[in-house]
Parts: C-alpha cells; sequence; structure tokens
C-alpha cells in the first residue's frame, strides 16, 4: 500500500471517545454535563483540559497553525481573504480527512491552545447575532427551568457546530457548513478548483458568487454532498457554478441572487441530471447547458418576484 | 470469479421515472426483454477495477454501441467528500480508478450507457427491442443521454455491509448459524431463531444487541479463516472485490485479516465492535 499522510484528529468512530462526549453532550438539555461544557468554554485553558480529558488525541501529524489574525467575529464569519488564506494553509490536507469533525475538532482546539483563536467562548457566537459567545454563554447557565435547558442546549449545539460541524443535526454537509475552518477550506478549494480551469470566471467572481450569502452556500453544498446529488461529477459542480459567477457578473441585479431562486434553479438542474449523464460533456458544454438554465430561472424568478 | 451485477427490468427495488425516450433500467419496461449485466474485475486494491458492460435483448442501444453513438460510463462517487467522476469509454471493457485520498466514504459506483452524441431516431418496436408503447415513435436524445443505467453499488468495506439476516424457523430459542455465500460477490447468510431475529431488528444499538452482532461477526471471520484464507487467484478471497475492501479496512485499522497467521476471530471482532458494557447489573 502507498504511504498515507496521517493527521491527527480527535478521536472519532463507532463509541470511541468524541461520538461518546458529543451523544451525552445532546443527552440532556441543560443538564450537568451540558453545563460543565459550557462553563469550560467561558475560559480556553478549562476548555482545552476538558476535551483533552474526555476525548483522546489520535496520533499522526498536526497541521499548522493558521498565521491569520483571527477575531470573535472574524471566526465567526470569516472573510474571503481570511478563507483563503486557511486553504493555502492546509492544501495538502486530503477530502478524505477534510470531511471529518474529528479532523476539524483537532484543527480549531489546536487555534485555541495556540491563541489564534483567543478565547473558547468564541465558540459559542451565533449566526448573525450580535450577542458575544461569552454572554451567550452566561445567559444559559443563569437561565433557569426550561428556558434555561434549551438555550444551554443551542449553546452547546453551536460551540460543537463551529468547533467540528455536527453531523447528527447537520448530515454529511456540516462539515462543509459549520465549522468555520472547515467551510473555510472547503468553500475555497472550490472556488481554486474552478478558477484553475481554461475559459473559467475570474477568481474574484468565483469567490462573490459561492459567498452571496450563508443560505447561498448551504443551498449549493446540499446539491454536491446529498448521496443522489444534483451537481454530482466535479466538472458538473464547476461548470454550473462557473456559469453561475458568470451570470451575476453579467446580471448584477438578477433574481438569481436570492438564495431561493438559487434553489429553484438547482431544481431545475435536477431535471436535465435526471435524464442526462452531463459528466461526459465537455466543460464548456455543460456552461452552455447552465448558463441558458439560469437565463431561465432568472427570468422567471424575475418576474415571479 | 468476479463481481457480476445483473439488472433486469423485471426488477422489484426499482425507482419508476419516465424518460423521454427508452432507458433500460429496472423497473422501467421500455425494453421488456432487456438485460444490463456488469462485472467487476480488481486491478489494485482499493484504487481500481475493470468493468465489463454487457447488453442484451435490447437491440436498440445494442445497434447504436456498434455505430459508435454509444458510449460506456461508470460514476465513482463518495458524496461525503463531494467527490464524483464519470470514467468513460467507447469501449464495453474499461479501466475505473479513484484516488483514496478523495474518499470520505467507500465509494459507490454507478454503471450506465449514455449517448456519444446527439441522436435522432424513429423507433421500430420489433427491430429495437423496445415496448410496443414506443412504436413509430420519434425521439431525439442530446449528448449524454442515459441509455441504460445500472444499480449504484459499493464495494463494501464493513463487515457489517455483509451480512444478510435470515429468520430461521427450525432454530430453537436464542440460536444462530452463519454462512458464506458466494452469491452476487460474497456474503454471509446470518440464520437467526425468531427471537433473536426480532430482536436485532430493534435492538442492535442497545448492549445486549451490540454485542450479539460481536458474537456474530465473530462467527463471520472465523468462516473466512477456515474456508478462505488461501487464494489461488482465481477462486479465492481476492476474487472477491467486497472481501479486498474488507482486509483493507482491517488493514487501515492495523488489524489482522483472515488469511494473515496471527489472525484471532474474536479479537479482530471485538477490535472492530468492542463489547459494550454498561453499569453493573445493566
Amino acid at each position: 500500500m502507498r504511504a498515507q499522510t496521517e493527521y491527527a484528529e480527535r478521536e472519532e468512530g463507532a463509541y470511541t471517545a468524541f461520538t461518546a462526549t458529543r451523544g451525552r453532550l445532546l443527552q440532556e438539555k441543560g443538564g450537568a454535563f451540558q453545563h460543565r461544557f459550557l462553563t469550560a468554554a467561558k475560559r480556553s485553558e478549562a476548555f482545552i483540559e476538558f476535551m483533552d480529558d474526555e476525548v483522546g488525541t489520535s496520533s499522526g501529524e498536526s497541521v499548522s497553525i493558521f498565521n491569520y489574525p483571527l477575531t470573535e467575529q472574524s471566526f465567526k464569519e470569516m472573510t474571503a481573504d481570511q478563507e483563503e488564506a486557511a486553504f493555502a494553509a492546509w492544501a495538502n490536507v486530503p477530502p478524505r480527512v477534510a470531511c471529518r469533525v474529528s479532523f476539524w475538532a483537532e484543527v480549531t482546539i489546536q487555534h485555541i491552545r495556540a491563541g489564534v483563536i483567543q478565547e473558547s467562548y468564541w465558540l459559542a457566537a451565533n449566526g448573525g447575532r450580535s450577542e458575544s459567545g461569552n454572554e451567550r454563554i452566561d445567559r444559559a447557565l443563569q437561565v433557569e427551568g426550561e428556558a434555561g435547558a434549551k438555550l444551554a442546549d443551542e449553546c452547546v449545539r453551536t460551540v460543537l457546530r463551529r468547533m467540528s460541524g455536527l453531523p447528527a443535526a447537520r448530515g454529511n454537509r456540516s462539515v462543509f457548513v459549520n465549522p468555520s475552518f472547515g467551510q473555510a477550506w472547503w468553500r475555497e478549494r472550490l472556488v481554486a478548483r474552478i478558477a484553475a480551469r481554461d475559459g473559467s470566471e475570474d477568481k474574484r467572481a468565483i469567490s462573490n458568487a459561492v459567498r452571496s450569502s450563508r443560505q447561498y452556500w448551504e443551498n449549493l453544498v446540499n446539491m454536491i454532498v446529498s448521496r443522489g446529488s444534483v451537481l454530482g461529477s466535479v466538472n458538473v459542480q464547476d461548470a454550473f457554478v462557473n456559469a453561475l459567477a458568470k451570470h451575476l457578473r453579467v446580471r448584477p441585479n438578477s433574481a438569481l441572487r436570492s438564495a431561493n431562486s438559487l434553489k429553484a434553479a438547482l431544481r431545475r438542474f435536477s431535471n436535465v441530471v435526471a435524464s442526462q449523464e452531463l459528466g461526459v460533456l465537455e466543460f464548456n458544454e455543460i456552461g452552455d447547458i447552465s448558463e441558458a438554465l439560469l437565463d431561465q430561472v432568472a427570468t422567471t424568478e424575475g418576474a415571479s418576484g | 470469479m468476479a463481481m457480476v451485477i445483473s439488472i433486469s427490468t423485471a426488477d422489484p427495488a426499482a425507482t419508476i421515472r419516465s424518460f423521454p425516450w427508452p432507458v433500460l433500467e429496472a423497473g422501467n419496461s421500455a425494453f421488456p426483454q432487456g438485460t444490463y449485466a456488469i462485472d467487476i474485475k480488481h486491478k489494485e486494491r482499493g484504487r481500481s477495477f475493470t468493468i465489463s458492460h454487457r447488453i442484451d435483448r435490447a437491440e436498440l442501444i445494442q445497434r447504436w454501441i456498434e455505430e459508435g453513438k454509444a458510449q460506456f460510463a461508470c460514476a465513482v462517487a463518495a458524496p461525503v467528500s463531494a467527490y464524483r467522476e464519470l470514467h468513460s469509454s467507447s469501449e464495453p471493457s474499461h479501466l475505473v480508478q479513484w484516488s483514496p485520498d478523495d474518499m470520505g466514504s467507500p465509494p459507490l459506483f454507478t454503471p450506465t450507457v449514455v449517448s456519444a452524441g446527439e441522436i435522432q431516431c424513429t423507433l421500430k418496436a420489433r427491430r429495437d427491442g423496445v415496448n410496443a408503447l414506443w412504436d413509430g415513435r420519434a425521439v431525439h436524445l442530446p449528448k449524454g443521454a442515459r441509455l441504460a443505467v445500472g444499480p449504484t453499488f459499493s464495494l463494501r468495506s464493513g463487515l457489517l455491509g455483509l451480512l444478510d439476516f435470515r429468520l430461521d424457523d427450525s432454530l430453537a430459542s436464542g440460536r444462530f448459524r452463519v454462512e458464506a455465500s458466494r452469491e452476487g460477490g460474497f456474503r454471509f447468510n446470518v440464520y437467526l431463531a425468531p427471537n433473536l431475529y426480532r430482536y436485532l431488528a430493534a435492538h442492535r444499538q442497545v448492549n445486549a444487541g451490540w454485542n450479539i452482532m460481536t458474537h456474530i461477526v465473530s462467527a463471520s471471520l472465523a468462516k473466512l479463516q477456515s474456508g478462505y484464507s488461501d487464494d489461488d487467484g482465481e477462486e479465492g478471497w481476492e476474487s472477491y472485490p467486497n472481501l479486498i475492501s474488507l482486509a483493507d479496512e482491517l488493514d487501515r485499522r492495523d488489524l489482522p485479516h483472515w488469511a494473515d497467521e496471527n489472525f484471532d476471530p474474536e479479537l479482530v471482532a471485538t477490535g472492530l465492535y468492542p463489547h459494550r458494557v454498561g453499569s453493573e447489573g445493566d
């Protein structure tokens, strides 16, 4: 067998520590274990200690530490430049590793250990809300009764999502959309791959398209990662997203700016894919089909919107 | 021997879809007598195989193949790592390969026959082997149109995926037995007493159910050790892609496999699926 580089990751697999710890954390909303976890998450040192005690790390090579300054806000929503830097730093990590929650858990914890993520409570900051992770944990620990239990549970889930992804709740797509570093890696990998193709759009246009909004990216990921994926073959993924970037560049006010319209386009695209194996077509041929379809959907959606 | 997968239109495990042209696939009556078989021969363990496609009694597709209007393809997919690549060829036997580094899960394979370019044609039921419903219909196929679609299959690497559970009324309460089967690739038929069958259907994840599964895995591995530790290169275990995948999986997990001298079925079984014990009295 050829040698493969093994990367350090939090222990994963059936009934190993990370799975078991995650299971325990999700078992009782607002229970003592959730409170212990959240209390630890308030201080980096305590959080690392908690994770080291509860979950071991497999032997393997550690990735380099991200040398880009992060803030709580930028860790929550990384900029395109930061995502590009993250992917550049870890470009050698193979997809078989980058799709694992245990890998991103280890990467995140290493960054807390190194102080690049200055406070572990950053992991608890949620979506577009202005509340800091620390405030959110405090509220979850202070509120009593059913409401408090719900808050604690939500907070625990946010930490797990941000740190590693949470496949129990989001399935395979979790590592592509939840952990900050994981999302950065997968998104920038797609952008870089398309930009490297002959005749593709400018990298910035592709980057802008896939980063239109969080939901936009999630819609694309759903179509790539699901078992009966619409954007199946790699060249189909690339040609469709490239056509989308071109469409949005040429028609900046297109109805396809909206995530719902993109969803409608992907539904239409799935009808084509059901009867036609686009994987045998050339990149530009798939691009032509995609562009025509996107124009049609934009017109329909624009008229209905 | 190689793994052979065959579909006919009578396959009950099919999803019925409608296409604007006749397609040979399970559950689709467009080619009433048509069959589509594939044959897999392992090339490089865990990285490639040679696939051979064979279409019978679907004269339209066979003619297009002869005329070079159709090509053969096999998609390799690992959705968890966003991977899907199509390998196509004008020849019915061709290489399918992949890199383990791209695979977040064991790859899934879907064989197909597709049009090599646009095709326009008026169908004749007797000449083309299509259902009478298509007789006289003019069809226009785009490049890449699916003509025959095989089942999606995997080279299963997990041992649990090789187990077929069967109810055996003749077995007394709490008993089971395992038989190795060479039908349709390598499988283990696990015959279970009714009470065990019902229990495992619902309780494989609780401690007792899990531990019974470990016992079954151990028994299955023992069958491999006793009957399949030699390989003559023709009929031995290496002629079964799913056993090769299982051997690779054990290798990845630093466990010996059945042809190794230090192979203990129970030790490997409990390495893969350690017995679970709860708190005292559980």
